[in-house]
């Protein structure tokens, strides 16, 4: 799994590969989530013509095997608002839960719309 | 070079957790959701058949959630309750056109919630009569921002 470009992770606190969620404008992920953990992360971020070290609280979402995200059985999301939406939302709601995760506008004014549903739920 | 701190999300939390514990019995929660047609609008306007590229111009909604017989409209303000009153009163109006949340609104009322942790007299008695709900919810990890920020004064 490669770091995409534009945000690179220095050091974790969980060990690699990792699998960050950066999707462009108008994109989604969907799966399942039946687990999560936070970490603490050092990424080196491309901001104003200049590399920058961020200390960020990120999530390792973990997702069934049969909705991978990007190929992987995980994602790692850095994000700070939506890692402490989701992180809320899981300590309320708990697991399994389905999530789509839609990324609206472009940096920095870029943000995460996030949408939640029960596993199996119908109109 | 100093690596810079992680920013403390605290609206997020509260919104997540209130959603969360209030709402039990949701079949779908979007949070940070575009509401109104003002992408679709720019998108024909411009000639581009895919609307995706305008998002970030469309009022932001903090969380809708469907219920079997109803759609929330929900705004959280930890600081000051009247902006949140003021957004709802602005999606209220948007929220019919708004085309991804049109299939769940039939047969479903439309709700408006207002959600903070103290309440203000005179945004309450204005949501009251804009139908416009309003909840306290002050969880007792959130004194500790209230006071930081000046909202709440060590003596309370």
């Amino acid at each position: 799994m490669a770091v995409k470009a534009g945000a690179k992770i220095k050091s974790a606190s969980i060990p690699a590969p990792y699998n960050p969620l950066d999707l462009p404008d108008g994109s989604s992920v969907e799966f399942i989530a039946v687990g999560a953990e936070d970490f603490d992360a050092e990424r080196e971020i491309f901001s104003r013509g200049s590399w920058v070290t961020q200390k960020v609280r990120a999530l390792r979402v973990h997702a069934d095997l049969a909705t991978p995200v990007f190929g992987a059985p995980f994602v790692d999301v850095f994000a700070g608002r939506t890692v402490a939406l989701l992180k809320a939302w899981f300590s309320k709601v708990g697991f399994p839960a389905r999530v789509k995760l839609t990324a609206r506008g472009k940096e920095p004014d870029k943000w995460y719309e996030v949408e939640v549903s029960p596993v199996g739920a119908a109109a | 070079m100093e690596a810079r701190k992680p920013r403390e999300e605290v609206e997020m939390r509260y919104l997540a957790e209130y959603v969360g514990i209030a709402f039990p019995d949701a079949v779908r929660v979007w949070f940070q959701v575009p509401v109104g047609d003002t992408v679709h609008h720019l998108a024909h306007m411009m000639g581009v058949p895919n609307p995706r590229w305008f998002w970030r111009y469309g009022r932001r909604a903090d969380a809708v959630v469907v219920t079997k017989s109803d759609v929330w409209v929900i705004e959280t303000e930890t600081r000051r309750p009247v902006q949140g009153l003021a957004e709802l009163l602005v999606y209220k109006e948007r929220l019919p056109e708004t085309v991804h949340l049109k299939p769940w609104l039939r047969g479903r009322r439309v709700r408006m919630l207002l959600v903070s942790p103290f309440l203000e007299i005179d945004t309450y008695l204005a949501a009251k009569n804009a139908g416009i709900e309003i909840a306290v919810y002050r969880p007792a990890w959130l004194d500790e921002a209230l006071l930081r920020w000046g909202v709440l004064s060590r003596a309370e």
